[in-house]
């Protein structure tokens, strides 16, 4: 569905609007109808309102949803029709009735119905099982362990760096001094398009301290990282598609705004060859750049990462 | 109409209402817990008013909603404010910026 | 005169004599003390002779043994080595016995089951010790006499279960020897005291247990009734330290103090046992146990329910059903809290192993129990609409049940949506990173809170509505409570979710504090408005009796559904606390070298677990079997105190 636009920013809370709406209405509805004599069935109303959940997650939500997790969200909300079909004894009677009344064939038309059932439901049970014994072409799913466990310190040109301790020495305020509320504070704005602050621009030429470094950092990520990262930072460089799965969008809420500073610092240097055991199957072609950057670059491509991106790097106190 | 000349009604609805001009207009204001003991005070004190001297207004709804609406509006204000506060943590840190 | 004089001497004699079985019961620990002190820790209270010589001395003296100090991993003191280290193992039959099959899933098996037992009859005694102290002060003759049977059909049932445990702790400790010897050896080096003291509290444990269950019927009036409440309170002490004992163990694989870097014990025992994660897991087991217990003997409730064959049966059962599950509920509330707590103590102690958890290997493994969880909360707030079922006049509830169950789901949905999504690689090209831009916010802590506080707080108005079925409350201001009530839970809603939104706006170190705020929103909702609710409903009118037995079955299967959810989680809990150490026995300073060191597959764990809540149910049945073939001969004085119209049970309903 295109025309009508999830907003960029407000998504989440929008679908769970979206949803609340489509509930109040449906209750609106349901009451008119009732007061004017056309009350729908128990049973159908909650076939129907199943069916809009199912297709309302296939086809409003953009872009689409995997299916293991349309499958859970669909499990539930058939638990919910459940729930509240079930709720009072006399709703649970008129929920079960017309189910009832094609087991009983208590009408020529429902002893029909019923004769349809005994073989539709084998049909569709026989078409399950043939779809899911076909050989299929697809790649299987596998569960990749993305963001590991790091390791508790890494050693980066002959210098070892504790994870839990270590900091980006670029990170500074103009007094020299590691200080993330000041350079957090100068980060483009995340929810507009990410524009630069009027009074942080890294490419001013008198930019001075992290702004620079931030400038350098930029230099290095387009000269090594930006053909598969992308310019956008978002994961779609010129080579991007030509890797199975395609390389980290730093845009993505769950990559660098989830992690700590010192995790993509390891990251990066160690590249996909450095992922620990837990990574099977270590489905990442990201060089080892510590074999072609410095320690400092390095730290200086994390700094411009998140300066783009506009996330702060995770903090644990 | 009858209602808004009440004192009760009144008083509460301007507090609220002021609450909310000072979350669109300057919610520096906001960030002083002060602000909401206020609020709590007054719609606590509403309530003994109203309970103790003017027992009918117990069953006025519009009287009932806005001090209802003060005392849960500025407790949850108290304890969101608190509760960060004990961890050395800002809570207004957005409204800061 | 000189009757009542015999009486009351009778009584102080009865007291003294208690207070003498305690004593004894308790002077094993007494005495060992001094020997922990003396024994355990030789330096710290009588040095031996030769470590009495200053260092300086002995290291001038050639020959003279050497003071070895080192520092503790994890206090950073100084303390003087008096203990070998950690075993390096390798993977040969010397240090990992076996017999043709996976040494570790055996030992998986005994230890949940002897925990699933363990768990069972350390949480029953303290229903007995609540049920009978509600039958002491309830006002309600027939109604106190209906609490002291429940308590007393709860401590006969614990008590078959108790000997099983005592038989699975030994089925346990035998597998630990004679698999994982070089282990076991190592881990009750250190805790040799430990596990002294542990065995006395068993001994102790036991005698008080069946002084509890044989004085029952002596024991049933005046200040005797006390002494034997009281008893039970000396008997949940003991347990409760027994279990805390045990965690100090387990505590001490996943987070070693008290040793240096070798693994060398470093003579400060309260160290080894008072490690970063003792307390949050003691908090978490006693919470978790409770709500464990509860949900099985609901369960229990439920199948005697299912299977009655009269009125006064079903009422029965229907009741003890209820009086269980609001037990383990009560208990269910404040345990999703002291998980968080744990978790952030995990972070704290080790950020690898958080993030092992949360974010990595594990993270999988946590959606399920997501899952679980809000499948407990769903069942329960399932039971409590049923049960409106049994009142007359709840139907102005019930009616507006279909929006609770939408609250609930959606919460349930945001709390179950999972980080790492399992997708095709065509649907992860088609979505175009690992997260989605809509859902991967679902995905996060600080939804995930939103979520689970939201599925508490409706939990809540459930209850409140329940607690109103069949009331209409006749206090003046019963308009104005209404009004606050409807104000507040929205309000509360209102602030969770904006919690959660905010979350994202604000950079992670402020944002882990506000599950606090969220959290205390859910707790205001639970205190207050509870509160409130029985203040409002003091003297109400009544629209209708409570109808026991009139509950429909579906709320019965929901019970089992419970329990079955309780037992599932506790396995799977108790699987990822395990495997979180990866391939460490004592994490990062006993290896695991043996060939069972890698972490079971997702399916693996979970047919595991399965298996094992199916041997426990299958057991369990057992044990419940036992009880009704000892009930027969119990005269029917029970079935008499369950009218139709019961009285109320003591903390509302």
């Amino acid at each position: 569905m295109t025309w009508l636009k999830l907003v960029e920013g407000f998504m989440p809370m929008q679908m769970l609007f979206e949803l609340t709406l489509c509930v109040g209405l449906f209750a609106l509805m349901s009451y008119l109808l009732k007061k004017n004599g056309l009350a729908i069935p128990m049973f159908w109303q909650g076939v129907l309102f199943w069916l809009f959940i199912v297709l309302y997650l296939k086809y409003r939500i953009y872009p689409p949803i995997p299916f293991s997790v349309r499958a859970i969200y669909g499990t539930v909300a058939l638990v919910a029709v459940f729930l509240w079909m079930s709720a009072t004894e006399a709703d649970w009677k008129k929920f079960k009735q017309p189910i009832l009344n094609v087991m009983d064939a208590v009408t020529p038309f429902h002893k029909h119905l019923r004769t349809g059932y005994l073989v539709g439901i084998p049909l569709l049970l026989w078409g399950f099982a043939y779809s899911s014994l076909v050989p299929s072409q697809e790649e299987p799913i596998e569960l990749r362990t993305v963001h590991p466990a790091p390791p508790a310190s890494t050693k980066v040109h002959g210098k070892t760096f504790v994870l839990q301790t270590s900091s980006n020495p670029y990170r500074v305020n103009p007094e020299g001094k590691y200080d993330q509320e000041f350079t957090n504070s100068l980060i483009v704005e995340q929810s507009m398009g990410r524009l630069m602050k009027p009074t942080a621009n890294p490419w001013d030429p008198k930019a001075e301290g992290y702004l620079k470094y931030v400038r350098e950092g930029g230099e290095v990520f387009f000269q090594n990282c930006h053909f598969c990262h992308g310019d956008n930072l978002n994961g779609r460089g010129l080579h991007a598609f030509a890797f199975n799965p395609i390389p980290a969008n730093f845009t993505d809420p769950g990559t660098i705004a989830q992690l700590q500073e010192t995790f993509i610092f390891w990251r990066v240097a160690k590249g996909g060859i450095g992922l620990p055991r837990e990574s099977f199957p270590w489905a990442s072609v990201m060089p080892p750049w510590e074999q072609h950057l410095t320690t400092d670059e390095i730290w200086k491509v994390v700094l411009f990462e998140y300066w783009h991106t506009g996330y702060y790097p995770r903090t644990w106190d | 109409m009858m209602i808004l000349a009440n004192p009760v009604f009144l008083i509460g609805a301007l507090a609220l209402g002021g609450m909310a001009v000072a979350y669109v207009v300057n919610p520096a204001v906001l960030t002083d817990p002060r602000v909401w003991f206020l609020l709590l005070g007054l719609g606590v004190g509403l309530f003994v008013y109203v309970a103790k001297l003017k027992t009918d207004l117990l069953k006025n709804t519009p009287v009932a909603v806005v001090i209802s609406l003060l005392i849960a509006i500025a407790y949850f204000h108290i304890v969101d404010h608190y509760l960060m506060d004990m961890q050395g943590l800002d809570y207004w840190y957005l409204f800061r910026k | 005169m000189g009757r009542v004089s015999r009486i009351n001497r009778k009584k102080v004699w009865s007291a003294v004599a208690l207070v003498a079985i305690v004593g004894l019961l308790l002077l094993p620990v007494l005495v060992s003390l001094p020997a922990l002190a003396g024994g355990g820790a030789p330096e710290a209270a009588a040095p031996p002779p030769d470590a009495a010589k200053p260092p300086d001395a002995a290291a001038g003296k050639d020959g003279a043994p050497k003071v070895e100090k080192a520092r503790d991993v994890f206090y950073k003191t100084e303390g003087i080595v008096s203990g070998a280290p950690a075993p390096k193992t390798a993977d040969n039959t010397q240090f990992y016995p076996r017999y043709n099959f996976e040494s570790r899933v055996l030992l998986w098996f005994a230890n949940q089951q002897h925990l699933y037992y363990g768990s069972f009859v350390l949480a029953v005694p303290i229903f007995c010790m609540i049920i009978e102290f509600m039958g002491i002060v309830s006002k309600d003759k027939a109604m106190a006499k209906k609490y002291d049977q429940l308590a007393y059909d709860f401590i006969k049932i614990s008590l078959t279960a108790y000997s099983l445990t005592a038989i699975l702790g030994g089925i346990l400790i035998f597998t630990f020897l004679t698999l994982y010897p070089a282990f076991f050896g190592y881990l009750s080096s250190i805790f040799r005291p430990v596990m002294h003291i542990y065995a006395l509290l068993f001994v102790a444990e036991s005698g008080t247990i069946y002084i509890y269950y044989y004085g029952w019927d002596k024991m049933k009036e005046g200040l005797l009734k006390w002494i034997h409440v009281s008893m039970s309170v000396v008997l949940n002490v003991i347990g409760t330290t027994l279990m805390m004992l045990a965690n100090s163990w387990i505590g001490f694989m996943m987070s070693p103090a008290g040793v240096d870097e070798q693994g060398r014990y470093l003579g400060n025992i309260w160290h080894a046992i008072h490690t970063a994660l003792w307390n949050p897991l003691n908090v978490h087991r006693i919470l978790g146990n409770m709500a464990f217990g509860g949900g099985v003997v609901a369960a229990y409730a439920a199948y005697r329910f299912l299977s009655a064959k009269t009125e006064e049966e079903r009422a029965h059962y229907d009741w003890m059903g209820y009086i269980a599950m609001a037990i383990g509920v009560a208990f269910l509330i404040p345990l999703p809290f002291a998980g968080y707590w744990l978790m952030r103590e995990v972070y704290a102690y080790r950020q690898q192993m958080g993030i092992t958890l949360m974010g990595g290997l594990l993270a999988w493994l946590f959606i399920i129990q997501a899952t679980m969880i809000g499948i407990l909360f769903l069942s329960s707030n399932y039971y409590l609409w049923q049960a409106l079922g049994r009142m007359r006049g709840a139907e102005k509830y019930q009616r507006y049940i279909k929006y609770l169950v939408f609250v609930l789901v959606v919460g349930f949905l945001i709390f179950i949506t999972p980080h790492t999504i399992v997708m095709t690689p065509a649907e992860l090209k088609a979505m175009g990173g690992q997260q989605h831009p809509v859902l991967g916010n679902y995905g996060v802590m600080s939804a995930k809170n939103g979520g689970i506080n939201v599925i508490i707080t409706t939990t809540v108005l459930s209850f409140i509505w329940y607690q109103r079925g069949n009331k209409i409350p006749t206090v003046s201001w019963a308009k104005f409570g209404n009004i606050f009530m409807g104000c507040f839970f929205g309000l509360a809603y209102a602030n969770i979710v904006w919690l959660a939104i905010y979350g994202y706006y604000i950079p992670a170190n402020v944002r882990v504090g506000l599950s606090v705020p969220q959290v205390a929103t859910t707790l205001s909702c639970l205190f207050f408005m509870t509160a409130l609710n029985l203040v409002m409903l003091k003297g109400a009118k009544e629209s209708g009796p409570i109808e026991w037995g009139k509950i429909s079955v579906r709320s019965q299967y929901a019970l089992i559904m419970l329990a079955t959810a309780f037992t599932w989680m506790m396995g799977l809990m108790g699987y990822i606390r395990s495997s979180v150490r990866l391939f460490w026995h004592v994490n990062e300073i006993m290896r695991d070298n043996s060939p069972w060191a890698y972490t079971h597959t997702t399916g693996f764990a979970a047919n595991m677990i399965s298996f094992n809540v199916l041997f426990f149910w299958v057991t369990i049945l057992f044990v419940f079997w036992l009880g009704t073939l000892g009930a027969k001969k119990v005269p029917v004085e029970a079935k008499v105190a369950v009218p139709g119209r019961a009285p109320q049970p003591v903390g509302g309903h």
